[in-house]
């Protein structure tokens, strides 16, 4: 029986970007698929069958394939480990291995075999299916994708791990003929189930099919986005983002300004039962990441969408200025941002009013109001029927009892509540938005993102102003 | 075989508390205690209950200290532990989990032999140093490797015993063994509650029979059984004394502190052989019979219980094998409460191998320890029998390699 085009493919792939954040958890999804088909065809991993170039161009890139090639050891093993019943079936005509740890060892060995560490973009030749997780750069990715164009056989197929670079853009500038895809993993793609999927005008239909399977093969959510700058994903976070910054200026003359941060953040974590507020969330991505994606969808995003024309923040670009990043290393341990993290736990709120007079970064903890962890007492009461993040998202009545909590949230006194309520609505106006301009097609699609993307356990549909 | 030629006693026993998965003070990434630490403990424990430690010999029961700590040559920790057995005669043995009944037999022997008058015996097993997936493979030793292995369950004693489950279910009905399974963790777990040394000491679950009642999962474990009809992976130490009169009377043992060994039988099934019928524990059956034949009572007589429940299927068997109830009956014997501890044969009342944990080379030493609290009154979870009688089925591999002993009170 003839090979389906997915899987002749994913016998020759490779990842650009690899020894990133994105691109190295992109390896490893990739490098499991790779794996696990070789091994169910085979036996075991290591055929010689499969051929996987994971491509760093960076200038430290030695060090960085050496943590790449220790990162995909370790996940391998532990999911060898995992699925050791899957393993020894496929390994059933191998009389040379018997036990568990054989096996997996066998399975670990054989994968890292299928892959190879290249420092120039040349090493994507030959590759039938190319991940791309370079720096979110127009100009930069624009570039790479011209060099593989003159590289790869013609029928390459390109996915794009841009969250915010239009599609089209990239294609037409290029001339890919509609063989590029925007496939959007959330981070980190090992442990994140959703993709947003971005397809053009022009982009072929077997594109988006073979899209699709990937997807399936991956194990991945695919959420279907269209090509309008910051596409789902990015098009609700940014412009929370930047409803958040009004929030702050609006609380810093009562609350001063390191206060104001933390009740915004601390109002949005709580208040809406998010595992993190919005700036800690920034600081996850990093505010040089988002400044990045917040400038292309000043270019490319239309800005009507949901009445927000700026797309910049002033505040954010002295912040960035100063030296202000966030972001995390390879380890996954979190960066000092606007919040200073001890084991990735915050510690400390950056005192923008120190920075302002020139002082530096300072971080300060303030007195009655607990950074991270109990009440914060300017927020006020939760409303009834709050549980934290964590337990509600385990809980098997979760549904009827986040109905019941945001009934309360509706009528419930207090700055937080209040702060609830703007941000939900907020979120509910920027949700219809996506749907009425198109990027989205439902409200479904908006909450599927945000939930599987984002870990909300509600989505703007769930919210009535 | 006719009654025993000698009186034989045991005493001063010993149990370490069972740790791994369950324990709070467990966690798998933290560095956990030496496997000497619980040979010292535990013959800590013995020791301070005599007062004059001079042994004649010393037996160590282990199953597979020389893959899980790369240890061997294991008599030579027994002067470690008991100084006194520094140039004196000691061994190890091994039959998989059955380890600590044979050194029971084999201390009961040498005192028969009139080669000792009071012999160390210790069991231990340390194994959380390995994940379980791996602790699988070092436990699949006890089946037949080159026959067995290959084809075998990644949870090889788990696939094992699961396919007696479910012949059991197939020839007996499938509710009513899921249902008796289901009781029997929870009996464990119960008993287990009142035992501070217990692996599931701690356990808080407010359910327990609707846990064991959970669905098995072939894609993620075995066909027919759940997580909770299994031991878990344990690490500790047991031990106690095996005495003659003589040697009781010479290292300060009261007879109200000793239980009584009254008939023991080890039988040996070819490991290379498939059981003939699944749902029976053929030789389980040999030895308990023998071993109360030569004590000279019948089945009704034992008071309290201690069996080999490697997995809740397996206890049940156990029953059925023993005479304690006809064949299929065992489901109707537990789900009716006799085998709980105000039952008519309290059965596993520290907890079991369910309950308490299963160290392997220290269990069966470990339920003779329990026996020995129960007859003497002085066990954490103790009953008032009326009866005299207590007996244990230690057991390796797939009903491998068996030893029954029976024993009655002193006082």
């Amino acid at each position: 029986m003839a090979k389906a085009e997915w899987e002749e493919r994913m016998r020759a792939v490779a990842v650009l970007g690899a020894a990133g954040k994105m691109g190295s958890g992109i390896a490893w999804v990739v490098l499991k698929a790779m794996a696990d088909l070789d091994g169910r065809g085979n036996g075991v991993p290591g055929s010689g069958q499969f051929d996987l170039v994971l491509i760093d161009s960076r200038s430290d890139a030695a060090p960085a394939f050496k943590r790449l090639r220790e990162y995909l050891r370790g996940q391998l093993l532990k999911a060898a480990e995992k699925s050791i019943g899957k393993l020894r079936e496929w390994a059933q005509d191998r009389p040379d291995l018997i036990e568990n740890g054989e096996i997996i060892q066998a399975y670990v060995d054989g994968a890292m075999s299928i892959l190879r560490c290249e420092s120039d973009p040349a090493g994507a030749k030959g590759a039938r299916l190319v991940f791309e997780a370079v720096f979110e750069n127009l100009e930069l990715k624009r570039d790479l994708y011209a060099r593989l164009k003159g590289l790869c056989a013609p029928d390459t197929v390109f996915l794009s791990n841009t969250s915010s670079i239009p599609i089209s853009l990239l294609d037409r500038s290029v001339g890919l003929d509609g063989r590029i895809l925007g496939f959007h993993f959330y981070n980190p793609p090992a442990v994140q189930k959703l993709v947003e999927m971005i397809s053009a005008s022009q982009t072929r239909p077997e594109t988006i099919a073979l899209g699709r399977e990937l997807g399936k093969v991956f194990g991945k959510i695919i959420v279907p986005s269209n090509d309008m700058a910051g596409f789902i994903g990015n098009g609700h976070f940014i412009r929370e983002l930047l409803f958040a910054f009004t929030k702050y200026r609006e609380l810093r003359a009562l609350h001063g300004d390191a206060e104001a941060l933390v009740l915004v953040n601390r109002a949005t974590q709580d208040f809406l039962i998010r595992p993190m507020g919005v700036f800690q969330l920034l600081d996850y991505v990093g505010l040089d990441v988002f400044s990045m994606i917040l400038e292309v969808m000043r270019k490319h995003a239309l800005p009507e969408a949901a009445g927000d024309a700026l797309f910049a923040d002033a505040d954010l670009d002295a912040w960035l200025a100063a030296g202000v990043r966030g972001g995390q290393l390879g380890s996954g341990e979190q960066q000092d941002g606007l919040f200073r993290y001890e084991l990735n736990k915050i510690a400390g709120v950056m005192d923008p009013a120190s920075l302002a007079s020139g002082k530096g970064i300072t971080y300060v903890t303030l007195a009655g109001t607990d950074l991270f962890g109990k009440a914060v007492d300017s927020l006020g009461p939760l409303p009834a029927g709050h549980s934290p993040w964590s337990a509600m998202a385990k809980d098997p009545n979760k549904q009827a009892k986040l109905a019941g909590y945001l009934d309360a949230l509706k009528r419930a006194p207090g700055l937080g509540a209040r702060l609830g309520r703007e941000f939900l609505d907020h979120s509910h106006t920027v949700g219809e938005a996506l749907v009425r301009t198109g990027v989205a097609a439902s409200a479904g699609d908006v909450s599927k993102v945000l939930m599987n993307g984002f870990f909300h356990l509600h989505g703007p549909a769930d919210w009535t102003p | 075989m006719g009654r025993l030629r000698k009186r034989i006693f045991f005493g001063a026993g010993c149990n370490t508390v069972c740790f791994g998965a369950g324990r709070p003070e467990f966690h798998p990434t933290k560095p956990m205690p030496s496997f000497e630490t619980y040979l010292r403990e535990s013959a800590q424990g013995t020791l301070t209950q005599i007062s004059n430690p001079d042994f004649d010999e010393g037996i160590m029961a282990n199953f597979m200290a020389g893959r899980f700590l790369k240890q061997g040559n294991l008599p030579g920790f027994l002067p470690m532990m008991v100084p006194g057995l520094a140039g004196k005669s000691c061994m190890r043995v091994e039959g998989a989990c059955g380890s600590g009944g044979l050194a029971l037999a084999a201390a009961a022997k040498s005192i028969l032999a009139d080669m000792a008058d009071s012999v160390f015996v210790a069991g231990f097993e340390v194994q959380n140093i390995l994940k379980a997936v791996y602790v699988a493979d070092v436990l699949a030793g006890a089946g037949y490797f080159n026959g067995e292995r290959k084809q075998g369950h990644a949870y090889f004693f788990p696939g094992i015993f699961s396919d007696r489950a479910g012949a059991y279910a197939d020839r007996y009905g499938k509710d009513a063994a899921r249902k008796a399974m289901a009781a029997w963790y929870q009996q464990a777990i119960l008993n287990a509650r009142k035992n501070p040394k217990a692996q599931e000491y701690r356990n808080a679950s407010p359910d327990l029979l609707a846990l064991g009642m959970t669905p098995p999962e072939a894609g993620k474990f075995v066909s027919h059984l759940n997580l909770y009809d299994c031991s878990k992976v344990s690490d500790g130490a047991s031990s106690l004394v095996v005495a003659s009169e003589e040697g009781a009377r010479k290292l300060g043992l009261r007879p109200r502190d000793m239980i009584e060994l009254t008939g023991f039988q080890g039988v040996e099934g070819d490991i290379t052989k498939p059981p003939v019928d699944a749902t029976v524990l053929e030789n389980t059956g040999r030895a308990g019979a023998a071993a109360l034949e030569m004590a000279g009572i019948s089945a009704g007589q034992v008071g309290v219980l201690e069996l080999h429940d490697c997995f809740s299927i397996t206890g049940m068997l156990a029953l059925e094998a023993l005479g304690f109830a006809p064949a299929g009956g065992a489901t109707r014997m537990v789900l009716e409460g006799h085998t709980a501890p105000d039952g008519n044969l309290p059965t596993n009342l520290s907890g079991g191998l369910c309950g308490f944990g299963h160290p392997v080379g220290a269990t069966g030493v470990r339920q003779m320890v329990d026996l020995l609290e129960q007859l003497t009154g002085k066990a954490p979870n103790q009953v008032q029998s009326g009866k005299d009688h207590g007996m244990m089925v230690s057991m390796g591999g797939n009903d491998k390699t068996v030893t029954a002993l029976v024993v009655k009170r002193t006082a």
